[in-house]
């Protein structure tokens, strides 16, 4: 069985990981199960909620969210025992949490890691670096990102603050999250939908037809060498080693052997 | 005429009783009703509520209240069942003492000779290995190798972060050079060399670990944790941080277990507070109910909140100049700003809240919360307790003062760290000032001292006598200044342990009407050196009349 990827979204307190959430949750074709610490802060639509049983949220649309406290272990281990196993898993992190250290938990039998995305408040990430309380927790969420976005963005000076986290992370892309399409994350199939990614801004959207591609290890050569802003890459090819999905969110590459037909490609989506 | 005395009356002498009372700090006898104390002083005040059943099994002990510990773990029971590798010497709830592990070879023996009486086909867990007091090669699969090349070893490490694994446990998991995890520790040429990190890490080796867990939350475990108590002459302790509360059949199990008379120690459950708000104005209803329903031996007076790591594992928040010589991994285990979020609904309900606050920037952020409480909702007799308090400055222990707040400070970290902690973590300044008894008694901030078992051995004589005499290993005082009498110490494990626990009305000290909870000792800590009072022997204990006698012959 194709391991199920785990994906993290990290960030301090009000950066904005359960809009995020929220918004991959209503625009999802997959069963997704998402680890919480606490329900007050996720909001979720009621109309979405089918069924509500103490520390798990059952949805209409099939998805799961479950609040895990401290104990993101068993929650890890009662995934991958579960007879049906989600498609894909979201992590998201407390506040404090390093985003780097919960993707660790990804590397079980059954999972794999997805990437972790992190959320930064335009508006207050320049004094949260500066707290002695909180700045090195925010320089090491920074740090753990493959994709970085940037919120409350409206009326700031995008490139001052792009400037400063790059300073911390040089190599995930940043992108302004009003501009990020969240089913970019929650969609089996994001070529299909890609008129749902804002065309605003510098996010541009291509399809690789045919990637120079003929096993594993040269798909991921293939994947890591895309242009450095890739916000989201897709796509299942036929190689030596049988069908491939490769998938990157920012800097995080995956290659997982597939029984999934071919796709016509991989869509690239950059900034 | 003297009063009628019931059936169950007696009265018991001693070479001398300490009370923790300072209107009566010492008496001759006592005399015990129903469990409850009924009078203290001369036998002849004694013999006048008109008992004759005066007991002098222990005319040549001394009495003292009952030790009070506001800082534990239910799983200090745990090493009934997993073998003990830690450095110093330690009791065992039989009596026995396990001796230290100072060096990776002394680890190899200990772990040969468990091995060769374990029935086939069983995975060997041990804790407690802590490779920080030796200098030395890193401990790796091929020493445990030398232990055993087919039975699972699983070496858990004192500071709970990490644990080292044998090639067996590799090859039941198929853990091999191409694993993934960045959480496995790996020789030069990428091999993995049996270091399992953090949770993440520790979570690959999964039949060990749930087999750790599981013998932690077991009965035996709370079993031997209540033997391991009465053997130090602890007459009611916290288990501090549990997550019982989650269980309801299994608080009530537990319940019964502790109310029986056999069980030898009263515990008061502090249940553990975390970040999400939604769950803590729950947990706050359960444990107000709990409260309600205590019974005398299991109590829920009290919560509990983690907001930091350890000085040792650099994961304490501390202000500058930072740590001494190594990395700072300091990080809060919630966000600051939601401090007083999650502790409102407990404040409001007249729960009393501890905070381990390791560092100095951790006990600055949960002042100010309970500052932020209080200004919202008037409740004069908190007492909520820094705990640990280990860095606390003079200016947060002002404040903490004038707030009506209280500290609990892991003095035993004098003994067991100190030197680690001038050489190492925080550098000679502060940690000369480590857990500041002396300078709280000069600023009048109220404290009691903890063990944290089993992170350091149960029992209070040690707490006392590190308080007292402030010594390391290696030989140093460490901040003289800081020192505190006998009497003082003694009072720090005793009633005002039991003050900060809100339960000074019933325990803590001898005094008519409370519940006869006594330590029965060979010496008396006022009479003998200062540098002896750690190894004086402990008989027993007396809890609510009923005796229990230690298991350490």
């Amino acid at each position: 069985m194709t391991p199920t990827p785990v994906i993290v979204v990290g960030g301090y307190l009000g950066a904005g990981k359960t809009t995020l959430i929220n918004g991959i949750l209503r625009g999802t074709d997959l069963r997704i199960t998402v680890l919480v610490n606490d329900f007050g802060s996720i909001n979720i639509d009621a109309s979405l909620i089918r069924n509500s049983n103490g520390d798990t949220i059952e949805l209409t649309n099939g998805c799961v969210c479950c609040a895990v406290g401290d104990d993101l272990t068993a929650a890890m281990l009662a995934i991958v025992d579960s007879p049906v196993r989600p498609d894909l898993v979201l992590i998201e992190t407390s506040g404090v949490a390093d985003p780097g250290i919960a993707s660790t938990y990804a590397h079980i039998d059954g999972l794999r890691t997805g990437g972790v995305v992190v959320v930064v408040d335009a508006l207050q990430v320049e004094g949260q670096l500066q707290n002695p309380l909180i700045g090195s927790t925010v320089r090491r969420q920074i740090e753990a990102a493959d994709l970085l976005l940037v919120s409350k963005t409206e009326g700031r000076d995008t490139d001052r603050v792009t400037g400063m986290l790059r300073s911390f992370n040089a190599d995930a892309p940043v992108i302004p999250s009003v501009e990020f399409d969240p089913s970019l994350i929650g969609s089996a199939n994001s070529q299909s939908r890609p008129a749902r990614t804002p065309q605003h801004g510098a996010v541009h959207t291509t399809r690789v037809e045919h990637p120079a591609v003929h096993d594993g290890a040269s798909a991921l050569v293939w994947l890591r060498a895309l242009e450095p802003g890739v916000v989201r890459a897709k796509g299942i090819v036929t190689t030596e080693n049988g069908n491939l999905l490769l998938e990157r969110i920012g800097t995080h590459c995956s290659v997982t052997t597939t029984d999934i037909p071919p796709t016509g490609g991989v869509v690239v989506i950059s900034v | 005429m003297s009063p009628s005395p019931a059936t169950n009356d007696v009265i018991y002498t001693a070479r001398v009783i300490r009370t923790a009372n300072p209107s009566q700090p010492t008496a001759d006898a006592i005399a015990i009703r129903d469990g409850r104390v009924l009078a203290v002083g001369t036998l002849e005040d004694c013999r006048s509520w008109g008992i004759d059943n005066v007991d002098t099994r222990f005319a040549d002990k001394v009495l003292t209240a009952g030790f009070v510990e506001a800082h534990a773990h239910v799983m200090a029971g745990m090493y009934a069942s997993v073998p003990y590798v830690g450095r110093f010497a330690r009791p065992m709830p039989d009596g026995s003492i396990a001796e230290g592990i100072d060096s990776t070879e002394a680890l190899i023996e200990r772990l040969r000779e468990v091995e060769s009486s374990m029935p086939a086909g069983e995975s060997l867990i041990c804790r407690g290995f802590d490779p920080i007091y030796f200098d030395t090669e890193r401990l790796a699969r091929h020493h445990l190798d030398e232990v055993s090349a087919t039975r699972p070893i699983f070496v858990f490490h004192a500071s709970g972060h990490l644990a080292t694994v044998n090639t067996a446990v590799l090859l039941k998991y198929g853990i091999g050079k191409d694993h993934p995890s960045p959480a496995i520790g790996r020789y030069d040429d990428g091999e993995p060399d049996g270091e399992l990190r953090e949770p993440a890490g520790m979570m690959l080796a999964r039949e060990e670990l749930t087999m750790f867990i599981d013998l932690m939350q077991s009965d035996d475990t709370f079993l031997a944790f209540a033997q391991l108590m009465r053997n130090a002459g602890v007459t009611t302790c916290t288990d501090l941080a549990n997550q019982w509360w989650r269980t309801p059949d299994l608080v009530a199990a537990r319940k019964a277990i502790a109310q029986d008379g056999s069980f030898p120690v009263r515990v008061v459950v502090a249940s553990q507070v975390n970040a999400s708000v939604d769950a803590m104005t729950k947990l706050a209803e359960t444990v107000d109910t709990l409260h309600g329903g205590a019974g005398d031996k299991m109590l829920f007076p009290i919560v509990k909140l983690v907001l930091d790591g350890s000085i040792q594992g650099f994961t304490a928040m501390i202000d500058w100049p930072g740590y001494f010589d190594g990395d700072d991994h300091g990080q809060f285990l919630i966000p600051p700003e939601q401090v007083v979020n999650v502790l409102r609904p407990f404040h409001e309900r007249n729960i009393g809240i501890h905070c381990h606050c390791n560092g100095n920037l951790t006990s600055g952020v949960f002042i100010d919360a309970i500052e932020q409480l209080l200004t919202e909702t008037a409740w004069l007799d908190h007492r909520h307790t820094v705990t640990h308090a280990q860095l606390m400055t003079q200016a947060q222990m002002r404040k903490a003062r004038n707030l009506g707040m209280q500290a609990n400070f892991f003095v035993n970290h004098v003994w067991f760290w100190g030197d680690q902690h001038r050489g190492v973590t925080v550098g000679p300044d502060r940690a000369d000032h480590i857990n500041p008894c002396a300078t709280a008694d000069r600023i009048g901030l109220g404290y009691s001292v903890h063990t944290d078992a089993p992170v350091t051995p149960p029992g209070h004589l040690h707490t006392m006598w590190a308080a007292v005499n402030r010594v390391t290993p290696t030989g140093r005082v460490l901040g003289e200044t800081e020192r505190i009498s006998v009497d003082r110490a003694f009072h720090a494990v005793t009633i005002d342990a039991a003050y900060q626990l809100h339960l000074d009305h019933v325990i803590g000290s001898l005094e008519v009407g409370k519940w006869a909870d006594i330590a029965v000792l060979e010496e008396d800590p006022y009479a003998v050196d200062p540098m002896a009072i750690r190894d004086i022997g402990v008989w027993g204990t007396i809890v609510g009349g009923v005796v229990h006698q230690s298991s350490a012959g």
